[in-house]
C-alpha cells in the first residue's frame, strides 16, 4: 500500500491530549490510522525530525507534517524513506565532519547522556568523525540512533473507503444505494450513504442545496451509478 | 487638453505603483520562505548574542507533550534575545537543515533560543541564572524532536560584559 498523504488525528479516547493518531491516506482513498507505539513509528520518522524545509523537501518524499504543540514533525510514507531522510541528514555536509561525540550534541543537547548510549551499542571511538566510519560501521551508528530514538510498533486501523456501484430510484431521486464493500456487496438507504459520505467512508461527491436537500454524485471521473430500477 | 494630459500621468502613475508595490511584497514574501541557508563553500558565522539566560522546563521523551502525563522532564538553557541580538539569529545563514523566517516566527517564543553546551560552561549557567549575559558561537535551526526551540547556539564563549571565557 502506497501512502500519498498523512494528517494529525486525535488521540484515542482515554489518552493524553498530546499522545496524537496520525491519519495515512492512500490513492484510493482508503484510510490507515496509527495510534500507540512510539512518535518515530506513528510518523514513519525513525530519526524522529521536525518539519523543517529539508525533511519536507521533494527529495525526501515526505507526504505530510503533524503540528503538535509548538513543533511539527515531518511525516514520511514507509520506514524506508524516513529512515533515508536521517541518513542523508547524517551524511551531509553539516553532520559528516563531526566526530560522534559533537554530532550527538548537536542531534539532542539536552542529553549529555546520548553519546553514551551510542557508544554501549556501537562500541564505536566517539572522538571518530561520521565520514571516516566505513559502511558497516555507519550502518551500526544509525541503527543506533534509531534505537536510542525509539520505534516501538502501536496499533494499526484500516478503514477502507467504499464504491456504490447501483442505485434505485424512484421518480428521478436516489432512494437506495448499493456500496461494494471488500468483496461484498450491501444495499443501505440514501439517508445511511450520505451519513459514510460524511464521515469520508464513500467515494462519492455530496451536493448540498440551497433547501437543504444532500444529492449523491460519482466523483469526478468516475463512471456514474449504475440505474437498477 | 490640459485634464487629459494629466489624467494619462496619473494612470502611468498608478500603475507605477501597483508594479512597485507588487514586486514589494514578491521580495517580501520570497525572503520570508526561503531557508536562511549558507550556500556552497560559505563559512559559518561566528556570532555573538546577548540576553537573559534563563532556565526552561520542557516535556521530553517518550511524547514530548506532557510531563504529567509521564514524559521525561528536560531543562533547557535558553537565552532571552535581546532586540538587535534577535536580529542578527533571524538573519544569520545557518547550515542545513535550516529554516525559513516564516517558519521560525511561527513559534510562540522565536526570540527565545537554545544554548547547545559543554559541560565547562553549565556551571556558569547555573551561577548566572536570570541574569544578561553574552555568548559567542555558531548559529544552527531546530531539525529534531529535541530541540525545543526555533533557534539554537552552539556555544563557544560565554561570559558579561565583553569578558568572555571559552573552550
Amino acid at each position: 500500500m502506497i501512502y500519498i498523504k498523512a494528517q494529525i488525528g486525535p488521540p484515542n479516547i482515554g489518552e493524553p491530549e498530546g499522545r496524537f493518531t496520525v491519519q495515512y491516506f492512500d490513492e484510493k482513498g482508503n484510510l490507515t490510522i496509527r495510534s500507540g507505539g512510539t512518535r518515530a513509528w506513528r510518523c514513519n520518522n525513525p530519526g524522529n525530525l521536525q518539519a523543517s524545509p529539508y525533511s519536507m523537501s521533494k527529495q525526501r518524499h515526505s507526504i505530510g507534517k503533524v503540528r503538535e504543540g509548538k513543533n511539527e514533525y515531518a511525516v514520511y510514507p514507509d520506514y524506508e524513506t524516513g529512515h533515508l531522510a536521517l541518513v542523508v541528514m547524517l551524511r551531509g555536509t553539516v553532520y559528516s565532519p563531526l566526530s560522534l561525540r559533537e554530532a550527538m550534541k548537536k542531534y539532542d543537547f539536552n542529553n549529555p547522556m546520548y553519546i553514551d548510549e551510542i557508544v554501549k551499542i556501537t562500541k564505536l571511538d566517539p572522538e571518530r568523525t561520521i565520514k571516516s566510519l566505513s559502511d558497516h560501521e555507519f550502518e551500526i551508528f544509525w541503527k543506533a540512533i534509531e534505537k536510542v530514538e525509539k520505534w516501538i510498533v502501536g496499533r494499526e486501523d484500516f478503514i477502507e473507503k467504499w464504491y456504490i456501484t447501483s442505485v434505485h430510484k424512484k421518480h428521478g431521486v436516489i432512494t437506495q444505494c448499493l456500496i461494494k464493500k471488500n468483496e461484498n456487496s450491501l444495499w443501505v438507504s440514501k439517508e445511511e450513504a450520505v451519513q459514510l459520505a460524511i464521515d469520508g467512508r464513500l467515494h462519492v461527491t455530496l451536493v448540498h442545496l440551497k433547501t437543504g436537500k444532500v444529492y449523491l454524485r460519482p466523483e469526478f471521473g468516475h463512471k456514474p451509478f449504475e440505474k437498477v430500477s | 487638453m490640459k485634464n487629459k494630459y494629466y489624467l494619462k500621468w496619473l494612470k502611468l502613475l498608478i500603475i507605477f505603483f501597483i508594479i512597485f508595490v507588487g514586486c514589494y511584497y514578491i521580495v517580501f514574501w520570497c525572503s520570508n520562505r526561503t531557508p536562511l541557508v549558507l550556500s556552497e563553500n560559505e563559512p559559518e558565522k561566528l556570532v555573538l548574542l546577548k540576553g537573559k539566560l534563563i532556565l526552561k522546563l520542557f516535556p521530553g521523551p517518550p511524547e514530548y507533550s506532557s510531563i504529567k502525563d509521564g514524559d521525561r522532564k528536560d531543562y533547557c538553557w535558553l537565552l532571552k534575545l535581546d532586540k538587535s541580538s534577535f536580529k542578527i539569529a533571524m538573519t544569520t545563514r545557518v547550515c542545513e537543515p535550516a529554516n525559513s523566517k516564516k517558519n521560525i516566527m511561527e513559534h510562540s517564543d522565536p526570540e527565545e533560543i537554545s544554548l547547545c553546551l559543554d559541560d565547562i560552561f553549565r556551571k556558569y549557567c547555573q551561577d548566572h541564572i536570570n541574569q544578561n549575559i553574552e555568548c559567542e558561537g555558531y548559529l544552527f535551526h531546530a531539525h529534531t524532536i529535541h530541540h525545543y526551540t526555533p533557534i539554537i547556539l552552539d556555544v563557544k564563549k560565554i561570559g558579561q560584559n565583553g569578558t568572555l571565557v571559552g573552550q
